[in-house]
């Protein structure tokens, strides 16, 4: 520690002293006309001389004139060049050339690179991809979804904020985060979500989203996809899953004060819902009631299942709502009866329209020494379920300004404030509708019944699913608008993220920066479960705070010494994190009704609290090189000391190296316009959570003023050591044909060795789980670009984009014998884990048995046979991931189609397994084989009859009733529920207009349209979106637990500038 | 200018003075201890196991439901031998983490004495684990047969996968355990001067009951291993249980969220889902099942523990059919059962008792170890009726005791192994696993419904018991291994299921002390 504390000062004091040295000539800067962003190593080169200078970072050079000559002749690759009289402190602005063969990305630390010197795959994506559709109402982040080789996205779509599962080159670390670094404008952002593995096993809870969301589509400029660890040595451990580096917009140099303002409306629409058989009733049978000497017919209504009475349109009982009002009227008279029938107002009419308002206004204005913008965004959406709301403001003000001609100050600070109310429930769960809609419940309920008498008089439930036809009292279920109405939750969140920081132009060609930036957030939950529910009422608070602080130190330093160019970046960083959560829960449940405060609980009201604590300290140096623009070479080395590993063995190094050859440069015949080779390999080091070292004793009990504490479940390690990740990555880049065709392929491997894995272990040992290193986890992997301009001209244009990316995923080794590891278990029949020799991810379950021939065997009781133990049933990971984006442009109008697809994953559907069991599922009802009716009795050759062969080998005869042979969807194989995840989508349609005005008033109008996910094909259930099991952005993938239907969203972006 | 520099050395010296603070110290978890006493460590064993012995899962799906006890009201799947592995799963490994917890304690004791002896005398801290290490993992050992005994909880010693032992070892093993317990137990020092819920450190209590354990784990092997009367005549002279004051129980608290989970499972989760069944409670009221020809030891004689034990509905006490399919329980069945919701019997009281070992099995145990004496057998009923009664808070005088008096009279007259064997299984109401095990041992009482006799009359339909698993037409002979086995202990799970019956993970495996056949339904004690 004293050694790194000791090198920041060296270099700080050597950065001091270098401020004093001046130098006679005169300094400018280069800025591109686009967006007023400096240009960083455009040459500057006196005509006709060999005095030349190389812009910096903030795109400032500084030269020495000779007598002879006042002309500088400025160029940069991908620029018009220009030739102009030198001037001091002159501001030059250039043009981008027409036939752009190479583009400026943002690389780590937030510098511009031209993209062919890069070793290594950096994707960009200009920030009005992500306005343009706004990822639906869901997650921003899901607008990038196919539009980036590599990178898989997965979003339930039809979640308010819900949790997207976001993967960069397939899963590197087998139980730590995989999720991509997110940085703002070089602020480290908390991306991942604090969901309950509950909620991410299908077990229940709500699913509050991963903190990325909280990013402000309006305010981003662009958004470069580090694909690789080659690409993010530079950010630390939490870079080894790729970095997605989002640079805001900044003050733009322009006409005075630049005024935008953009307004949208979208709607989200339920477009798939798993499908129901409308034949048959709830329960099993009716029965029969007398009221004031009145004999009526009564179903079950306690049961949850619907294996009632087929219906008959005709036969009057007495439903649930009959009985409801009767009692609700102070039981006078007779209660009315009902028509045995299938549902009037079935499961869809549930769901509203949902509807969202986005209105952004910003301002901006940049000078000869300073730049600002500030932009407020506020949204507001209702959403498709009853009683759903969200509201979002968020403000960002960036700005920087040349305090001397040596000094340049910048920060920008955003902040957040954000409402809902009405989350879904997800998984299995008291009040997820879903699951009562589908996996349990009654055929025959009318939902405009539910909603019109969810709550009687007198404050209690009015529900169907009743204890009996004379006890109103629920057995399983809520009225669903019970669930929605009573028993929802409402959470608020505050965040605050942003730097500041000083530049300082330290002497020629070198400068010294440091900036501090801070990400904040305060994030409250109230979940509610009302007095009169069938579970246990309740009022819990949840209140989560985090901050993470980090400093850097940056000296940079570009010179041009001939035909080669040298970068050099050093630094250091020192990273703070701080999380605490406090729990206040009521107990015992609530006395009032409808009163939500702890203080209205049963018992005192219980709390408890838990606090984390993280830090990090690094050194870090990045040097480039290049010869012409012919061959570059850059390496970099960074040395991170962790706080969550145990002392001696908490630092580690991680070097990288990366090159690239111009191929063009040398051979360049006609059809060519440019092609690169690139090639790299890095080595990224890894902590872990903190905590994992020494044993602690977690509290059970509290029990009579006695406090009870146990072993953990976990056994900590204190001789963990950092685990790392090597990478070796090629590509290829080529344009041909004037730039009309082009591609980039990427072949790339990565090895995690030393992984920190939380091991699964039978209780028998003592621990359920224990922290090693061990294991061994492979990648390999091609990303492919196609770029094709099939059109191009004056007034019409279309472009092609094609991205597809394999990754082939390989669990080497785990921990010695240990053979399988398990990540969580599904609260029914599976789990998912990751199995030697086989990929990242597989869902474990019982399979069906099969014969020498690859038949089903069959039992003696006409249903499927499993195996004993549990078996690898597929990965929950896709094989392949692709999109096809057409654009089109025709005068100023402008079109994207985008589609986007998957293959070769797998899920495991609870939904399915209940809503056979219950008979709620299509599949459940029609008919058989023979033409007759599957629910007829087996006798009357009714009944279902399995395809397979019984253990002798003979083909299977014996046929079982639909309700038993449909119970053995849950009883049976579990693999009967296990579904492919393939699916291609028309995941995005754009359609806009830009009006072209010559007015100095309104500078730029444009009006768009948009849909997204839009049609689905390919699904291997008609029940279900295979991107609705995602409940979480962790490792816990492929369950599906009453997942939300899937949406479709559309909408109207309106934008002027003034 | 100057002035910037000055701001920036105060500015650095600030920023360097954070990154120098120590990094390990970070790491210090400030949400639990890492140091805790034993008397902490025995509370939360105690509580713990239990909370999961005894609640609506382990019990209320699993050990009631195979003694027949408690039947389920709408999914009877667990009461027709359909285990949902989740529950398998998890409790195998709870059961696990509470004996781990438990080896902490007595390791605690023996390599930091100080902080041990804070809380009482570490012999008897240790003699006190040991007990109820032996307790538990006979439940365990009851339930699934070959568990991992001898390497169980020795991870830190390497052991990632412990074998399983045969059950002619651990319940050798328990026996020495206990001698070993009881040797340590020093009666003039207290073991816990505080957190002991069941014997408030009362060394001479923990040494009755250690006994008396093993008391019960000799009788177990009485068909199968002759040393088991050499066993119960060791802990008589050492002293077992004396009367019901001596009885091994935990009692829970009126106190949210210290209810017995019973009563959690039913009114904090809302879930009705349990009755008791008809087989018991007919046994109870003296009713011969004529729907399959069956006899009653003392038919016509209404057991008065029948008020205690439920709660009529209507006036009527009815038992649920047990064994019938989902689809067959409909609610004109479901409803003729107690809705315990709606009336709730003493078991679902927020601060019942739960027993580990009661004063009346003994003397059942002391009765049958006697060649089946009247005198322990009445001893037995009467003990029962004293610790069922006082659970309910009724004291047996007036028109009770008359009452009381007149059953006593009835059935105490014979005593064998049937009378023995039934009365016991009638006491141990709430113990599943104990009186599952009773059952498989003696094969009484005989009133239990087997698999494919007729379990209820449906309007003249003749409903049977269908069990989901193969049981070879009687309950189940042992709980199948959890499937997570299979994957977190390979080694020991295949070593485990080639050794049962045809090979394959099944509930028909009878446990080595289960001599029982066709022909000798219930065989004679060694």
């Amino acid at each position: 520690m004293r050694k790194l504390t000791f090198l920041l000062a060296c270099l700080f004091l050597v950065g001091v002293g270098l401020v004093n040295a001046q130098s006679k000539s005169i300094t400018g800067k280069i800025i591109s006309e686009e967006d007023g962003q400096p240009i960083i190593g455009a040459t500057v080169i006196v005509k006709g001389t060999t005095v030349g200078a190389i812009t910096g970072v903030d795109g400032d050079f500084t030269i020495t004139l000779p007598a002879s000559s006042k002309i500088l002749v400025v160029s940069y690759v991908g620029m018009k060049t220009i030739e102009l009289e030198a001037k001091n402190n002159m501001t030059i602005t250039m043009q981008s050339d027409a036939l752009v063969i190479d583009e400026v990305v943002v690389t780590a630390l937030g510098i511009s690179r031209e993209k062919k010197s890069l070793g290594y795959a950096v994707s960009e994506v200009k920030g009005d991809e992500m306005t343009k559709s706004r990822g639906g109402v869901s997650n921003p982040i899901n607008s990038l979804a196919g539009k980036v080789a590599g990178l898989q996205i997965t979003g339930a779509s039809g979640q308010m904020g819900g949790s997207s599962k976001i993967v960069i080159r397939g899963v590197k670390s087998i139980s730590g985060n995989n999720q991509p670094l997110f940085i703002i404008d070089g602020v480290p952002v908390e991306g991942t979500d604090f969901n309950s593995t509950d909620a991410a096993r299908g077990a229940g809870g709500y699913d509050y989203g991963n903190l990325i969301q909280d990013i402000n589509p309006d305010d981003i400029e662009s958004i470069s996809v580090l694909k690789g660890p080659n690409a993010s040595a530079l950010y630390g451990s939490r870079a080894t899953n790729g970095v997605v580096m989002i640079v805001t917009k900044k003050g733009i140099k322009g006409k005075g004060l630049g005024v935008s303002f953009s307004t949208g409306v979208g709607f989200e629409k339920v477009n798939k819902l798993p499908v129901m058989q409308n034949s048959y009733g709830g329960g099993y049978s009716f029965g029969e009631a007398t009221i004031n000497g009145k004999d009526y017919k009564t179903i079950d209504y306690d049961i949850d299942e619907s294996w009632g009475p087929a219906f008959d349109g005709t036969t009057q009982y007495l439903s649930w709502y009959d009985l409801a009002k009767w009692e609700n009227g102070g039981m006078v008279g007779n209660p009315t009866t009902s028509t045995w029938q299938a549902s009037n107002n079935d499961i869809d009419s549930f769901f509203d329209l949902g509807v969202n308002f986005t209105n952004n206004i910003s301002i901006s204005q940049a000078g000869e020494n300073s730049a600002f913008r500030a932009s407020y965004t506020n949204m507001s959406m209702t959403g498709y379920m009853p009683n759903s709301k969200m509201a979002k403001n968020t403000f960002n003000i960036s700005g920087n300004a040349k305090v001397s001609n040596k000094i340049d100050v910048f920060s920008n600070i955003t902040y957040l404030n954000q409402a809902a109310t009405g989350r879904p429930q997800t998984g299995y769960d008291d009040n997820n509708i879903m699951q009562k809609f589908i996996q349990w419940g009654q055929r025959q309920l009318d939902m405009s019944e539910l909603a019109a008498l969810y709550k009687k008089d007198d404050g209690t439930q009015a529900t169907w699913n009743r204890n009996g036809w004379d006890d109103a009292t629920p057995a399983y279920s809520n009225n669903p608008y019970w669930s929605r109405y009573m028993n929802f939750q409402n959470d608020t969140r505050d965040r605050l993220y942003g730097n500041a920081g000083a530049k300082i132009n330290v002497a020629k060609n070198l400068t010294a920066q440091y900036k501090v930036s801070l990400d904040f957030f305060s994030d409250k939950q109230f979940e509610r479960n009302a007095v009169y529910s069938q579970e246990e009422s309740g009022y819990s608070i949840t209140h989560r705070q985090q901050s993470e602080i980090n400093h850097e130190f940056l000296l940079q330093y570009n010179t041009k010494v001939d035909d080669y160019s040298i970068g050099v970046n050093a630094g250091g960083n020192i990273m703070r994190q701080h999380f605490e959560r406090l729990i206040g829960e009521s107990v015992s449940g609530l006395a009032l009704p409808e009163l939500y405060n702890l203080s209205n609980s049963v018992y005192p009201a219980s709390s408890s609290n838990y606090e984390r604590n993280k830090g990090i300290n690094s050194l870090f140096v990045n040097a480039s090189f290049g010869y012409k623009s012919l061959a570059y070479l850059e390496l970099t080395d960074r040395q991170d000391w962790s706080s969550t590993l145990p002392a001696g063995n908490n630092t580690y190094n991680y070097p990288s190296v990366t090159g690239s050859f111009i191929i063009s440069e040398i051979f360049k015949p006609e059809w060519l316009t440019f092609s690169k080779v690139r090639l790299g390999w890095a080595k990224v080091g890894n902590d872990t959570d903190p905590y994992r070292i020494e044993e602690t004793y977690p509290l059970y009990t509290s029990f009579e003023g006695n406090h009870g504490y146990q072993t953990a479940t976990d056994l900590n390690n204190p001789e963990l050591r950092p685990e790392s990740t090597y990478s070796t990555e090629f590509g290829l880049e080529g344009a041909f044909l004037d730039n009309r065709i082009g591609f980039d392929i990427s072949l790339y491997k990565s090895k995690t060795i030393d992984q920190i894995l939380r091991l699964s272990l039978s209780g028998a040992t003592g621990y359920t789980y224990k922290y090693v290193n061990a294991g061994e986890l492979n990648n390999k992997g091609i990303e492919i670009q196609l770029k094709g301009a099939p059109v191009k001209t004056k007034d019409f244009e279309w472009n092609v984009t094609f991205t597809a990316s394999s990754n082939k995923n390989q669990v080497v080794e785990l921990d010695g014998e240990t053979q399988y590891y398990r990540l969580a278990a599904a609260p029914f029949k599976v789990e998912v884990g990751a199995r030697v020799g086989e990929e990242y991810g597989v869902i474990m379950g019982t399979d069906y048995i099969y014969d020498e021939n690859g038949n089903k065997v069959v039992g003696d009781d006409g249903m499927y046979l499993s195996t004993s133990g549990n078996v690898s049933l597929g990965s929950v990971y896709p094989t392949l991931i692709g999109g096809m984006l057409n654009s089109f442009r025709y005068k100023n109008f402008d079109m994207s189609v985008l589609f986007d697809g998957q293959w070769g994953g797998k899920y495991f559907s609870t939904s399915y397994m209940w809503g056979m069991y219950s008979g709620m599922l299509d599949e459940t009802a029609g008919y058989n084989e023979l033409g007759n009716l599957m629910r007829d009795d087996p006798a009357d050759n009714g009944g279902v009859l399995v395809e397979g062969v019984t253990e002798d080998g003979k083909v299977n005869t014996t046929r079982v009733d639909a309700e038993t042979w449909a119970g053995g969807i849950y009883s049976g194989p579990a693999s009967q529920s296990v579904f492919s995840s393939d699916f291609v989508k028309l995941r995005e349609v754009t359609i806009g207009y830009t009006l072209p005005l010559k007015s100095d008033v309104i500078r730029n109008f444009k009006i768009s349209a948009y849909g997204r996910n839009l049609a689905l094909w390919g699904p291997a259930t008609k029940h279900f979106d295979p991107e609705s099991a995602t409940t979480n952005s962790g490792n816990i993938q492929g369950i599906e637990g009453g997942a939300l239907p899937s949406v479709a969203t559309f909408g109207l972006n309106v934008g002027f500038q003034f | 200018m100057k002035t910037y520099y000055k701001f920036l050395v105060v500015f650095l010296i600030g920023v360097l003075t954070l990154s120098c603070q120590d990094l390990t110290e970070l790491n210090v978890n400030p949400n639990e201890p890492a140091e805790v006493s034993t008397t902490t460590l025995l509370t939360g064993s105690e509580k713990k196991m239990m909370d999961y012995i005894y609640d609506n899962w382990f019990s209320g799906r699993q050990a009631l439901p195979y003694a027949q006890y408690w039947a389920q009201r709408t999914y009877t799947e667990e009461d027709r031998y359909q285990i949902r592995e989740s529950v398998n799963n998890n409790y195998f490994n709870y059961f696990y983490l509470i004996a781990g917890n438990l080896d902490l304690l007595i390791d605690k004791c023996e390599s930091e004495p100080t902080v041990a002896v804070l809380g009482g005398n570490v012999d008897n801290q240790i003699a006190v684990a040991k007990i109820l290490k032996v307790w538990l993992m006979q439940v365990v050992a009851d339930t699934w047969g070959s568990v991992p005994y001898s390497e169980a909880g020795k991870l830190k010693d390497g052991v990632s996968y412990p074998k399983y032992d045969e059950l002619t070892a651990i319940y050798p093993a328990f026996i020495t355990e206990l001698d070993d317990a009881i040797a340590l137990i020093n009666e003039d020092e207290s073991a816990f001067n505080e957190g002991d819920i069941i014997y408030g450190g009362d060394p001479v209590l923990w040494k009755k009951f250690a006994n008396s354990l093993k008391v019960r784990i000799a009788i177990r092997l009485s068909k199968v291993d002759s040393k088991w009367k050499t066993y119960i005549a060791q802990a008589v002279t050492s002293g077992v249980f004396e009367s019901n004051e001596d009885e091994a129980m935990f009692k829970y608290t009126t106190n949210a969220p210290n209810e017995c989970y019973f009563y959690r499972g039913y009114f904090v989760d809302g879930r009705n889902d349990f009755s008791i069944t008809k087989p018991f409670c007919d046994l109870l009221k003296g009713q011969r099942d004529t729907l399959n020809n069956k006899t009653h030891p003392w038919q016509g004689v209404v057991d008065p523990r029948l008020k205690i034990y439920t709660t009529p509905r209507s006036g009527k006490y009815l038992g649920l059919p047990y064994g019938l399919a989902s689809s067959s329980m409909n609610s004109a069945i479901r409803n003729a059962s107690p809705s315990w919701y709606a009336a709730p019997p003493v078991i679902l009281n927020k601060d019942f008792s739960v027993p580990l070992m009661t004063y009346a099995e003994l003397c059942f145990i002391l009765s049958e170890y006697n060649n089946f004496d009247k005198a322990w057998y009445e001893k037995g009923i009467r003990a029962s009726f004293d610790h069922w009664y006082g659970l309910a808070g009724i004291s047996i005088k007036d028109d009770v005791k008359i009452e009381v008096e007149k059953y006593i009279t009835a059935v105490a007259g014979v005593a064998n192994a049937e009378t023995v064997a039934t009365q016991k299984y009638i006491h141990l109401y709430i113990q599943g696993t104990e009186a599952w095990s009773e059952y498989r041992r003696t094969g009484y009482p005989t009133t239990l419904l087997k698999p494919g006799e007729v379990s209820y009359n449906k309007a003249g339909t003749l409903l049977k018991f269908e069990p989901l698993s193969d049981t070879k037409g009687d309950l189940p002979a042992r709980v199948k291994y959890p499937t997570n086995e299979s994957t977190m202990n390979p080694t020991g799970f295949s070593a485990a299921v080639s050794k049962l019956t045809d090979g394959t993970n099944n509930y028909y495996t009878k446990m080595y002390w289960d001599v029982r056949s066709v022909a000798n339904p219930h065989p004679a004690n060694k």
